[in-house]
């Protein structure tokens, strides 16, 4: 395929402006790491941190060595890997039938479940109804209230729609029923939609903590953020406000640096595991798929 | 089809062992308010089990030395749940709409307080706080002044000890550079700012300082003491209700001199002397300038300054040195708000609680000296000695200087739920910080309206109008215009909004509090 | 169980016979999404007689003794000048955000599928999903770090090129604190929209390009007829539910970075509601401000879906 002059000096413009729009999308969080090795009498003068001032990393080993951390973050992976293994597949096994035109009652069923985005009972009557499912307490309330989203459903939907119908009545044809077709045939060419909805799913679950905060009690079912949260709530807000010790009476560790710790330990991980996720979405893998 | 579907119930049971095995031994217990499953009874030698909001801190392990040492010298056992001050509200308010409150726990508002005594959600602790010695001796005679507790039957338990007032920090430092005395008025205050400023006082050559450090954004209590001056009360949450001379309780934005304050403020804020970022800078960049020497002039809790920062959040070398500036208004007098009993927090008992005797206990021992110290410093021994417990000094001992593993075995983190008239923390500040306590509470002599009841007025426009008289101070300070025209369209929208309400709504519960 | 599938299933849809015959052939589809119903009819329809408590007089620490008062809380709300206000600039930012934050993603996943480089590609993935996971309190701070004229990075850069002189205060002045809360809106959220389009990219079929490229066609002409069409009904979908949340103008953000000088531009109808009502628990009011968000989100999203039903009856979400 050649390329015209105009086409090549496009693809070059291109490339430079997402290297600008790179370089504005990651400064943040490199601000963030950046901030939170370096030392934090240096850092609290504040400014822009491009590398590390003093490097230092007292506040990681203060945080790190605060036992309660490693339960809530096993916490926090366990409820992002049953959660969205369970929200991926409830959300596959209903957008399914949902994005055949053959399914009568399909545009029902499609507004009643939008119309849970727009409106939805409140923090009370939700709670109300975990503590009735007695649900308060246990692990499954982290799990199973926010299952799924519509948005969620609606995208996932959506992509079973560009499916070609051909592919799915080939199989019918066979005598396939429907679970068989939306495990064997839509799902192994639908990785792209999945990996992006599992991903939202996946990010969803990692950073919640209203849940966290309010349908658990003990602490050994304590999850990350809400944990991390109270650690410098504590730190910040509160004790230092009115003139009482913080957490660093002793140390050197300021609020500031403990939250810029706080923040890369819980993204961390999700940077390591997401360029794994990254490539189902990327490689076109579908064309094949569809066209045999 | 058949491998997918063993392939998928597999998945499944996988996740299940997995959350099962997430969950631990945790007991799924899916009410806290039945967590106290009673040992009320014949055999009193059972521990009590207690649950806990605790609010605000770092989440200790369950077995941590403070608790256990807690739970021997009460009888107690405790089930501990951490929530952090911004979530208290959301979680209270689901565990009063399910009923499912834990056995002891603290209320932000007498409002919310008194709701609940009405609806027979708080247990009635006359009979045990009657036999609580600690109780007794900290809040005496005060605690039948707490609303809740009006008529004698006691409801409502909460901190003998009151607020820190502020301090204006001054660099003494910084005052022998730029040949300085301590200011003691506002004129000699603004003179002070302005060689701060000026003058190079840090002698690096370069025009980096600013006089006064302030930021707005949270709290208000850089400004108390000029407020102060001119004879309006504020703390850190905002101004004080004024009394106007006809009997109405109204906003501080109305006091008399609020406005000649605001022309000062407008006099720093022009000549570059205070934070020209005093209304967007974070909190913590503002401390940030005051730990790197950008600013000489702070007003804040000096336990804050020259305590509890001191030395470890100070960059130069040598760290700055500090003492407090008593700023006399135009009538004279350096003064701040009077100080009242600080209902709130108030700690409360549940009535589904099956043992109020136990958790009164409990309470008790946390105003008691010891019990405070042991919150405070942690177990004697074991995390810390006294080296002169009447000076109120001591040494902490290995490994438990450093703050995560003390605070790990629960030292700190229940410090601040109830605490005693003289908590050890005002009894182990450095002599220097001691007076500047003393000296800040002197001046608490400015007369305001306290308003503890509660009124529709407050519930409906309370929190909008507080946010309208931030907003106004900003704007007034900073701007260019016309100051008296702005202020009156001020007050205007402030009486617009809800204000007028407010002011008869104050008025009427002010008057009835007497 | 497949047997008796097979033997029930004509390929088209029986159009005769009623309901139940419908059902009864095609239970296979509906027992898959008994699962999915279930939950949302608990979990989400159950809860939803919370609704009822904007129409009552409720108090959390009685309930069982509200009365119905009818609309008494809407009008209690809507008669106050600091809702009136929040409302006026609810609508302004939301139309800012989605006039500028929804057309980004879609750009966005254009241009990066238009990189050749693999390598270069990841990378830039990822690092436009990265502002997402910064919480807002300190993308608050960091905004001071930059644009505060004393002491931030815009201070440092006009250092470098020798200006001295006055910058303008983009956090403290009324004019620009809007586009201060637009743009740093669509940093943070664009880059997750960017994947959904990303993904609906890599479902489109690679005949229709090699059809493309065999006529002739440039990549602008492949863009314009065959990128953008297959797009289309994502776009319509994501469309939907940003106009459905037009009257969410994003609470967790201003409440973290507005400050006392812009709130007259800055307040919303969230950040009104969180003080005046859940801050003294007067949920009814609170309960209210939802419902009416919802309504409005409604006819929003209906007459959104209206509109596109008319100009192409495929591309309407429902």
């Amino acid at each position: 395929m050649k390329k015209t002059r105009a086409e090549k000096a496009g693809m070059i413009i291109n490339g430079l402006l997402l290297l600008l729009i790179t370089f504005i999308t990651i400064y943040p969080f490199w601000h963030v790491l950046m901030y939170s090795i370096s030392n934090s009498q240096a850092a609290s003068s504040g400014g822009l941190f491009f590398i590390p001032r003093e490097l230092d990393l007292l506040g990681y080993r203060m945080v790190l060595k605060q036992p309660q951390l490693y339960i809530a973050y096993w916490n926090t992976i366990a409820r992002t890997g049953v959660g969205t293994l369970i929200s991926v597949i409830l959300t596959a096994m209903l957008a399914y039938p949902l994005s055949l035109p053959r399914l009568r009652g399909r545009r029902f069923l499609c507004i009643a479940i939008f119309f849970t985005m727009l409106f939805n009972g409140g923090m009370i009557p939700t709670y109300i109804l975990i503590n009735d499912l007695h649900m308060i307490d246990t692990f499954w309330a982290l799990v199973l209230p926010n299952a799924m989203t519509a948005y969620n459903l609606f995208i996932m939907r959506n992509y079973f729609q560009s499916i070609p119908a051909s592919l799915e009545e080939s199989a019918r044809i066979d005598g396939a029923n429907p679970i068989t077709i939306l495990f064997r045939i839509v799902i192994p060419i639908s990785t792209p939609t999945l990996a992006a909805v599992g991903m939202f799913y996946g990010v969803t679950n990692w950073n919640a903590y209203l849940d966290g905060v309010l349908y658990i009690n003990s602490n050994s079912l304590q999850i990350l953020q809400v944990y991390l949260r109270n650690l410098f709530s504590s730190a910040g807000s509160g004790a230092v406000l009115s003139g009482v010790q913080g957490i660093s009476e002793t140390s050197k560790v300021t609020e500031e640096t403990l939250k810029m710790v706080t923040i890369s330990i819980s993204v961390i991980p999700i940077l390591v595991i997401y360029p794994y996720i990254q490539k189902y979405y990327t490689t076109g893998i579908t064309t094949g798929a569809v066209k045999g | 089809m058949k491998k997918i579907q063993r392939i998928a119930s597999a998945l499944l049971i996988a996740a299940m062992v997995l959350a099962v095995s997430a969950c631990g031994n945790s007991p799924s217990n899916g009410n806290e308010g039945s967590g106290a499953s009673g040992t009320i009874g014949t055999n009193s030698q059972d521990p009590a089990e207690l649950s806990i909001l605790v609010v605000g801190d770092n989440t200790p392990p369950d077995t941590n030395s403070v608790l256990k040492e807690v739970e021997a010298k009460t009888n107690t056992k405790m089930k501990v749940t951490y929530v952090s001050l911004a979530d208290n509200a959301s979680k209270l308010n689901t565990l009063i709409a399910a009923r499912t409150l834990p056995d002891i726990f603290s209320v932000m508002t007498i409002s919310d307080a008194e709701q609940m005594k009405q609806n027979g959600m708080l247990a009635e602790l006359t009979e045990y706080v009657g036999t609580s010695s600690s109780i007794k001796e900290n809040l005496g005679d005060v605690i039948t002044s707490h609303p809740l507790n009006k008529d004698g039957k006691i409801y409502a338990l909460f901190n003998a000890d009151h607020e820190y007032a502020q301090n204006m920090n001054i660099r003494t430092d910084w005052l022998k550079k730029v040949g300085k005395e301590m200011p003691t008025d506002l004129d000699s205050l603004y003179d002070v700012l302005y060689a701060f400023t000026y003058n190079d006082p840090d002698g690096n050559g370069k025009d980096d300082t600013i006089g006064l450090g302030a930021s707005i954004v949270g709290n208000w209590n850089n400004f108390t003491s000029i407020l102060g001056a001119y004879g309006i009360a504020a703390n850190n949450v905002g101004l004080r209700p004024t009394q106007l001379d006809d009997g109405t309780v109204t906003t501080g934005m109305k006091n008399k001199n609020f406005l000649e304050a605001i022309k000062y403020f407008r006099k720093l804020y022009k000549a570059g002397v205070m934070d020209p970022d005093f209304a967007a800078i974070p909190t913590m960049d503002s401390f940030g300038k005051l730990w790197n020497g950008k600013v000489g002039a702070f007003d804040f809790q000096c336990p804050g300054p020259t305590n509890n920062w001191m030395p470890s959040r100070y960059t130069e070398n040598p760290v700055p040195t500090f003492d407090f500036a008593e700023i006399k208004g135009p009538s004279g007098v350096a003064a701040q708000g009077k100080l009242y009993p600080s209902y709130t927090p108030t700690v409360v008992v549940s009535s589904q609680c099956k043992d109020s005797a136990a958790a009164v206990r409990l309470l008790d021992f946390f105003v008691s000296e010891d019990g405070n110290a042991l919150l405070r410093l942690g177990v004697e021994g074991t995390h810390f000695n006294w080296l002169d417990k009447q000076a109120g000094t001591y040494e902490i001992i290995k490994p438990y200087d450093d703050s995560t593993t003390s605070r790990n075995d629960g030292v700190y983190v229940y410090s601040e739920f109830l605490k005693p008239k003289i908590t050890t923390e005002r009894r182990t500040l450095n002599e220097l910080t001691k007076r500047g306590v003393a000296m800040a509470d002197d001046m608490c002599t400015i007369e305001w309206p306290f308003i503890y009841t509660s009124f529709d007025a407050d519930i409906n426009y309370g929190a909008n109008l507080k946010n309208i008289e931030k907003e106004v101070f900003c704007q007034l300070v900073s701007s260019k215009g016309d100051l008296e025209k702005e202020y009156k369209e001020a007050i205007a929208r402030w009486e617009s909004e809800g204000g007028k309400e407010w002011e008869k709504g104050a008025t009427e519960a002010y008057n009835s509090q007497k | 169980m497949s047997m008796q599938v097979k033997k029930v299933k004509p390929l088209d849809i029986p159009k005769k016979g009623g309901f139940l015959s419908y059902v009864k052939s095609e239970y296979m589809l509906y027992l898959l999404m008994v699962p999915g119903l279930l939950y949302f009819i608990i979990f989400k329809y159950i809860p939803m007689y919370g609704v009822s408590i904007a129409f009552q007089n409720y108090n959390i620490f009685n309930p069982e003794n509200s009365t119905w008062i009818g609309f008494d809380n809407f009008s209690k709300l809507i008669s106050q000048v600091g809702f009136q206000r929040a409302l006026y600039n609810n609508i302004i930012i939301s139309i800012q955000k989605l006039i500028i934050g929804f057309p980004i993603p879609i750009i966005l996943s254009l241009m990066i599928n238009e990189i050749n480089s693999r390598y270069y590609k990841k990378f830039v993935q990822t690092s436009v999903i990265l502002p997402n996971f910064v919480s807002w309190v300190v993308i608050n701070g960091l905004m001071f770090a930059l644009f505060s004229p004393s002491m931030g990075g815009i201070r440092e850069i006009a250092n470098i090129i020798g200006y001295a002189g006055d910058l303008p205060n983009l956090l403290t002045d009324k004019d620009s604190f809007q586009a201060v809360i637009v743009w740093s809106h669509v940093w943070k959220n664009a880059g997750m929209g960017t994947i959904v389009y990303l993904a609906a990219l890599m479902g489109i079929d690679g005949q229709l390009y090699e059809a493309a490229v065999m006529d002739g066609a440039g990549r602008w002409r492949q863009l314009i007829h065959i990128t953008l069409p297959c797009l289309k009904s994502t776009i319509i979908v994501l469309l939907m539910f940003r106009v459905g949340e037009v009257m969410y103008a994003g609470f967790d953000q201003i409440f973290a970075i507005t400050n006392p000088m812009v709130n007259s531009v800055a307040d919303i109808i969230d950040t009104f509601v969180y003080r005046v009502g859940l801050e003294n628990k007067q949920f009814a009011l609170a309960t209210a401000a939802g419902l009416f968000q919802s309504v409005i989100g409604l006819m929003l999203v209906l007459i959104t879906n209206a509109i596109a039903k008319k100009t192409d009856p495929e591309s309407s979400m429902i």
